[in-house]
């Protein structure tokens, strides 16, 4: 059997939701500053399945309730308990607790930012004289006859959506970022996406940042929605990869 | 403070339920101890939610051309002024109404890269 860890907690005891990854119950292991959330499985790979994947994240929200939590990614194990005291929270005990500290007091907010296409696309059209134009042009023609013309068309309609793009999400950043400590926006973002962004928040101040979401929902009907998920453990904002070796 | 009521076009979840939105955070995201990474990613779902990035083609293209010639502009019509970003003119300046302040000032370099920390982040 071997030992699969779940995220590093401060000590204490953090509620531990039953059944996890493999089915298997969620347990604490304590050494010194730090501690971390594991459970026993089988010896071999992990399976990113969908029982273990929801799981992964069940134990990490729920402990995240009341703790704070750093997150592992998904899949980590170790040969056993001991390998878990030794390699991770002895050797690596310093690296844990800068990160511990890092979003100790504090939650992650995901939000997407979609438009409603039509609706931008209208606006593009009534204000943009050259797009309005081509558009009544090639309306007027059958396909076969307006294909390159369809295309020019098109070029420009993604271009200026394009340019609304930026300037709406540098307006909803502005809106955000005061409210947040840290931000970490996703790098490439999906179709009809304005914004797509991670908010590190002390969990005081969570109220205010959905409030300043809810604002921004309101003031954006009917032509952007948003979707805002959490409070979530801060997995955007301990991402990062520790050598095999530790530094001698 | 003016209270913002609940409206249409707002989903606000406090767990992620879906599959879509734990892989994401999951299995991209998170701290990474190398070598001790042991996931078998046979019969993972093909996840296909927010997964389209728009490459710049001619299909693109295409679908824009035609999604802007069926659109129905009478039944799109709102009072413009009333928008974020109001009325803008082909190559005018931005002029903005409504709440929320627009990006006159000159867009900072928005890199590809992460975070942009704020005090407290980090110090001690």
């Amino acid at each position: 059997m071997s030992t699969y860890v779940y995220g590093i907690v401060a000590g204490g005891e953090p509620p531990l939701a039953e059944r996890g990854v493999a089915d298997a119950p969620t347990r604490v292991l304590e050494h010194g500053p730090v501690s971390a959330l594991v459970a026993t499985v089988p010896d071999e790979p992990v399976e990113a399945n969908r029982a273990n994947l929801m799981a992964h994240s069940r134990v990490l929200q729920r402990a995240h309730d009341e703790a704070d939590v750093v997150p592992m990614r998904f899949g980590t194990v170790f040969g056993d308990d001991a390998a878990v005291r030794a390699e991770l929270l002895e050797r690596r005990r310093g690296h844990l607790l800068s990160l511990l500290e890092r979003v100790t007091g504090r939650v992650e907010l995901a939000l997407s930012v979609y438009y409603v296409e039509d609706a931008v696309l209208a606006e593009i059209v009534q204000t943009t004289p050259g797009i309005a134009r081509l558009r009544e042009s090639t309306r007027a023609l059958p396909d076969a006859a307006t294909y390159y013309s369809r295309i020019r068309l098109g070029g420009m309609v993604s271009d200026e959506l394009e340019r609304r793009r930026v300037r709406d999400a540098a307006a909803l950043r502005e809106r955000l970022a005061p409210v947040a400590d840290a931000v970490h926006e996703a790098d490439e973002l999906p179709e009809r996406t304005v914004l797509k962004g991670s908010y590190l928040v002390r969990r005081e101040k969570v109220h205010e940042f959905r409030a300043a979401v809810e604002a921004l929902a309101a003031e954006t009907e009917g032509r952007m929605t948003l979707k805002l998920v959490g409070p979530l453990p801060p997995f955007s904002f301990v991402d990062v990869h520790v050598e095999a070796e530790a530094v001698a | 403070m003016a209270v913002a009521s609940r409206s249409a076009g707002y989903l606000e979840r406090p767990t992620p339920s879906g599959l879509a939105e734990v892989v994401d955070l999951i299995l991209d995201k998170g701290l990474v101890i190398d070598a001790y990474v042991r996931v078998s990613l046979v019969g993972i779902e093909v996840l296909t939610i927010d997964a389209r990035i728009v490459v710049a083609s001619v299909d693109t293209y295409l679908r824009f051309a035609e999604a802007v010639n069926r659109l129905d502009l009478a039944a799109q019509s709102r009072s413009l002024p009333d928008m974020i970003g109001g009325v803008a003119e082909e190559g005018s300046e931005r002029k903005v109404k409504g709440a929320i302040e627009g990006a006159k000032e000159k867009l900072p370099g928005r890199s590809k890269d992460k975070e942009r920390e704020k005090d407290g982040a980090r110090s001690g």
